[in-house]
């Protein structure tokens, strides 16, 4: 087992490394970060000042080993646009976007196996018709619509919630619904259909036959065989949430988080942020891979060490 | 992390108990675009910055909300003491929040801060000119130039005063300290800045006791969150949302539309083909349509109307399609292809008065290739060093409101954006640059601008306006410089 | 005591069962009456999708949609026990008094749960027994059907088993409450011939020891002639002959009976000898009406075309106008 997940922790070491890689030639093969940071007025001599003070008069390689010797330190360099330390910016905003995500997919999750199991039971039925027609209602629901469609009902009109930003419990509700929903409907529409296999398989008879509560049946049999498939998704979602969803909804709700940082800084051309906040999801990304590897171990003991 | 959350848990039960008491009688809450990136007054060409420590912060020089350039710490207007030397009295009796006594000194301490070059502050860029601050007395200070500088006390209005004391052992980034109406409360990063009254305030203390500042980028979500009654105050509502909205008001602000003329190129170096483009637009239909007539046509030249130099004596360009299809014939153009440069997603309705423009001009003949490029391409179209486009679009702000900004930009041959090789307006430009009397300077940029609408070199679209969203018992009136200033709002209730 | 005298453990009186399904609704079950008696071993043969399986479901309650009950009952011990309208009183007695162990050992068990879990979650249930008691009783239980190191095995997963030892395992489960009847479909079809002998001997020695009764489900004829005292020949969703084992391999009423002996491979016949049904069993989507075999059968007259009643053997009855007469040609019976 330790020497798996040493393993694990090298080979994602460099799949973190190729994508910083990545970014770190896509920054600065387009989009020139002087002109973008400079006011429009800037005179050749600053724009060149500029350059240097940054680094990016140096030859593109030698910009490259500076960048990787400073990554192992976690040293991103200066944010060009908020001038503090990239990780800094990025402690700072990251909490925020994991509380709205967690908050977000844990509430979606429980939803999610909650009413895809209710679908399950009956597929065909007019429960699963009901559920799956919202799920799919909520599939085709671009999130920047449903936010604004949320403040309109529940801010300007009811005056039950505020509208944007962070400080109260009750500024986290519409945001996180509104990132919950596509997470949620898709994680139904998962656990209906897995759920539906594994109660259609011969163990789940056998478990019914040998006179086990239906409960049990569903949730100690049943359910624990759509772990897998599910949590694949759910990982999958958390990723995508963090790293897409949140943009539009932290932009939206003007929630100060790590996808609000990240367009703002794609706008101003912080090359260093940009940087920072890929490194940063690219950790994430291997972190929840790592982690769902481990955890499909527990849960499957057919998945074996190698 | 764990504690964030709690935290925020924790104080929901308080935020909701403070929300239903009723709101505080004096404060209000303004959404602004984006959160300050520091709240060091001297450092960023940051917008959100601005829009908090304006308040807080003063200047050596000020203005009415109209434009008109009045002293503000210094007592009086300058007085140039020599080619490159400008001597401010000061305002006598005036401390900073924290006690520190505002003073030659601090006047010195801010101008050296601001253009120590280990600092590489942005704001440079308005500032470029000063080479140094000397006292004279307790009171006066003579701010010296790297040669004659006539924008020179507009320039002062750029520049922050800092108490010298804070500034060297205390924390600016996160504690600003000035002489304003308002003081400084504290600052949650990602959620908001509060400021309240300076009930010592020099000038009088204002009448709005408190203000909270949110940071919502999405306009969408700042129109909510006003409709909802969290916002009293916000930026850049859109014009077709004025009617949605409890109250609004509109400012002619800084910003100017004009597209620059390849005057070199192939096409449009001829005479005819650029006055046909300036004939071809129905500009008034554009700021009725677009603006929903928030945007003032601009008379003939791209300068603001509040600048020192803007020539109120010029006619805008009339609508003669007739005219312009001829012209175009004439020039033997027809059919040829106008490249038609810009950008989307920058400015307001950038992309519609391109494609606008564009579709005047394709009736005049010519065929029209419109390019919206990817921001820092665009700039590099814009500045750089390849060949200059046919046409080009920009949205040209005005912070220091004198002629010199646009002059220098668009058209001087040392600037960034000309397309033209016109060396006799680059010497009329230069010299209005340092010009010392003012008639003088004035006279020459009406010339210019006389000589500039005739040469086609520019196609002047609208000057924009600012519209601001504002809750029903706001009472404000917005300010050309964009500038939001808490102490000329009040509320009633 | 004769069996015979003893009430019935299991009575299912004029059972009909059906499935929705897309091609239209399936007929799965069209009447089928039967009764096991306590200790008694019923053989349940037929062809593959005459209704075995689905009438071992419906015992088990275990017909879910789209499947149905639409008519008749189940009894257990002279109380209603599964009936129409999906009315059930089968809690405390599946899994206790009424066990099954399923055609495919591969697939019956939970991949994700230990063996010893799998055996000890019906103890725990149906004989409130503690984990520990459970533990200790798993291990019993697991060395009762001939499993070596049962201790270790408890904590193995169904992976880690090879297929005659899982069906060791389901049959440990099925025998965990000591229940009355046990349901076998087809226990052995899954595993090689070995293996089948071994887990068919240990059927046979559970039901000496402890009395069980069994329906024993599956196509091979020798071996429901060896076990079974009683025989019932199911053909498309109906019992259509039942009787002594003895007698109804001696005397054979029912023409598809006749056939199904006659196309089994025995000692006594050579193979070109052996008989070939011709045609297909029919759609049950819309069966015949009358005799369900009629149009297979060689002795069809126009009296097929209504439904056959119950025609007594010497040792059963047989659903069948012709009962008795010999079908097929070449054969001296
Ligand atoms: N879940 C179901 N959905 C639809 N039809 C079904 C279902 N289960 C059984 N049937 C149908 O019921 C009929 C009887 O099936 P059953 O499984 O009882 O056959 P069987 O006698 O056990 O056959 P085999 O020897 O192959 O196991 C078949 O025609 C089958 O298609
Ligand atoms: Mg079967």
């Amino acid at each position: 087992m330790g020497s798996y997940i040493l393993g694990r922790l090298a080979q994602s070491g460099l799949v973190v490394l190729g994508v910083t890689t990545v970014v770190f030639i896509v920054t600065r093969v387009f989009g020139d970060p002087v002109s973008l940071m400079l006011p429009l007025s800037a005179t050749a001599e600053q724009k060149a000042a500029f350059a240097h003070q940054i680094g990016l008069d140096q030859p593109l390689l030698a910009q490259f080993f500076a960048f990787a010797g400073d990554l192992v330190t976690l040293d991103f360099g200066e944010s060009l646009w908020q001038r503090r330390p990239v990780i800094e910016v990025i402690a700072d905003c990251l909490p925020n976007s994991l509380l709205l995500v967690s908050v977000a997919l844990a509430a979606a999750t429980l939803m999610a196996v909650l009413l895809g199991a209710i679908a399950a039971l009956r597929p065909g039925g007019v429960i699963d018709k009901a559920i799956s027609g919202i799920a799919l209602l909520g599939l085709s629901m671009p999130q920047f619509w449903v936010g604004l469609l949320l403040i309109l009902v529940m801010s300007v009109y009811l005056k039950l919630l505020p509208s944007s930003g962070m400080g109260s419990a009750a500024h986290l509700v519409l945001p996180a619904i509104t990132l919950a929903l596509t997470p949620l409907a898709r994680q139904t529409m998962l656990l209906r259909s897995s759920m539906i296999d594994e109660l259609n398989k011969q163990y789940v008879r056998t478990a019914r036959a040998k006179g086990m509560p239906f409960a049990r049946v569903l949730i100690v049999h049943a359910l624990r065989n759509t772990w897998i498939p599910f949590l694949t998704l759910a990982g999958w979602e958390f990723i995508l949430t963090l790293a897409g969803y949140s943009v539009v909804v932290e932009t939206v709700f003007a929630w100060p988080g790590l996808g609000l940082t990240a367009i703002q800084a794609i706008q101003r051309g912080d090359l260093f942020l940009v940087q920072g906040v890929v490194f940063t999801i690219a950790v994430l990304i291997v972190t929840v891979n790592i982690v769902l590897d481990i955890l499909f171990r527990a849960i499957d003991p057919r998945i074996g060490l190698n | 992390m764990i504690r964030k959350c709690l935290n925020a848990l924790g104080t929901t039960a308080l935020a909701l108990a403070v929300g239903t008491a009723g709101a505080w009688a004096q404060s209000i809450t303004i959404a602004i675009g984006s959160e300050p990136s520091t709240l060091d007054p001297q450092l960023r060409d940051d917008g959100g910055e601005r829009q908090v420590n304006d308040n807080i912060y003063e200047t050596l020089m000020a203005r009415k909300a109209d434009g008109a350039l009045i002293p503000g710490l210094a007592a009086a207007a300058p007085e140039r003491v020599s080619e490159s030397a400008w001597e401010f009295v000061l305002r006598e009796g005036i401390e900073f929040h924290n006690g520190e006594p505002f003073n030659a000194d601090a006047v010195v301490a801010s101008v050296e801060r601001i253009i120590d070059p280990t600092n590489k502050s942005e704001q440079l860029a308005y500032l470029g000119t000063i080479v140094s601050a000397e006292k004279v007395d307790e009171t006066t200070v003579r701010i010296l130039t790297d040669g004659p500088d006539p924008i020179l006390p507009s320039r002062m209005y750029w520049m922050k005063m800092i108490p010298p004391q804070h500034a060297q052992s205390g924390n600016l980034d996160e504690q600003p300290v000035g002489t304003g109406p308002y003081k400084f409360v504290d600052w949650q990063h990602g959620s908001e800045i509060r400021i309240e009254a300076n009930e010592g305030y020099w000038g009088g203390a204002p009448e709005i006791d408190e203000v909270t500042y949110r940071f919502v980028t999405e306009s969408g979500t700042r129109l909510s969150g006003l409709m909802s009654g969290e916002f009293d105050v916000i930026t850049n509502l859109l014009p077709e949302y004025t009617s949605a909205v409890p109250k609004f008001a509109a400012v002619e602000g800084l910003e100017t539309s004009v597209f620059i003329l390849g005057a070199d190129n192939a096409l449009t170096s001829d005479p005819k083909v650029r006055e046909a483009l300036n004939l071809a637009i129905d500009r008034e239909s554009m700021a009725k349509n677009l603006f929903g007539g928030y945007a003032t046509v601009a008379k003939g030249q791209p300068v603001n109307p509040k600048a020192f130099g803007y020539n109120p004596d010029l006619q805008p360009y009339p609508y003669d399609p007739e005219r312009a299809k001829a012209l175009i014939a004439e020039a033997g153009a027809t059919g040829k292809t106008l490249r038609v440069n810009g950008e989307s997603g920058r400015w307001l309705k950038d992309r519609e008065q391109i494609e606008a423009v564009a579709g005047y001009w394709a009736e005049t003949g010519l065929e029209v290739d419109i390019v919206i490029e990817e921001f820092s391409q665009y700039l590099d179209s814009l500045m750089g060093d390849g060949p200059r486009p046919d046409s080009i679009f920009l949205a040209n702000s005005n912070e220091l409101l004198d002629a010199d900004r646009e002059s220098t930009f668009l058209l001087h041959m040392n600037g960034p954006a000309y397309s033209n090789s016109d060396t006799g307006l680059t010497e009329k430009l230069s010299k209005a640059r340092t010009m010392i009397d003012e008639q003088e300077r004035q006279a020459l940029y009406h010339e210019v601008y006389e000589y500039v609408r005739g040469q086609n070199y520019l196609v002047p679209l609208f000057h924009l306006q600012d519209i601001y969203g504002l809750s029903e018992r706001m009472e404000w009136t917005p300010r050309v410089d964009a500038k939001l200033l808490v102490s000329e709002m009040s509320v009633t209730e | 005591m004769n069996r015979r005298d003893t009430p019935p453990l299991l009575q299912i009186k004029d059972l009909k069962v059906q499935f929705a399904t897309r091609a239209g609704i399936v007929q799965a079950l069209r009447g089928v009456s039967l009764a096991v008696r306590p200790g008694e071993t019923l053989g349940l043969v037929g062809e593959s999708g005459s209704g075995k399986s689905v009438t071992s479901q419906a015992i088990m309650g275990l017909i879910s949609p789209p499947g149905e009950i639409i008519e008749g009952q189940i009894e257990w011990r002279g109380q209603p026990l599964v009936g129409a309208q999906h009315t059930a009183h089968g809690a405390g007695i599946w899994g206790k008094e009424i066990s099954t162990v399923f055609q495919d050992p591969m697939t019956s068990l939970n991949p994700l749960m230990t063996v010893g879990a799998q055996i000890g979650e019906v103890l725990t249930h149906h004989l409130k027994m503690t984990r520990a008691q459970a533990r200790r009783r798993s291990a019993e239980l697991l060395a009762a059907v001939g499993i070596s190191a049962p201790e270790r095995r408890l904590d193995e997963y169904p992976h880690e088993l090879s297929g005659g030892m899982r069906q060791r395992v389901m049959i440990a489960i099925a025998i965990a409450c000591e229940p009355a009847l046990l349901i076998a479909d087809e226990p052995t079809t899954a595993l090689d011939v070995t293996i089948q002998a071994q887990i068919l001997e240990l059927l046979v020695r559970l039901q000496k020891e402890l009395g069980l009764a069994i329906i024993f489900i599956t196509h091979d004829l020798g071996v429901v002639a060896g076990l079974c005292h009683r025989t019932s020949v199911m053909y498309a969703g109906q019992i259509v002959e039942t009787g002594e084992s003895d007698f109804i391999f001696e005397h054979p009423a029912h023409p598809y009976t006749q056939g199904l002996l006659g196309s089994t491979l025995r000692l006594d016949v050579s193979e070109d000898e052996l008989l070939y049904i011709d045609g297909l069993p029919p759609s049950l989507i819309s069966p015949p009406d009358g005799c369900s075999f009629r149009p297979r059968c060689p002795l069809a007259s126009d009296i097929c075309r209504k439904a056959p009643t119950h025609a007594m053997t010497g040792g059963g009855t047989a659903a069948c106008w012709h009962a008795k007469t010999p079908a097929w040609d070449g054969m001296d019976r």
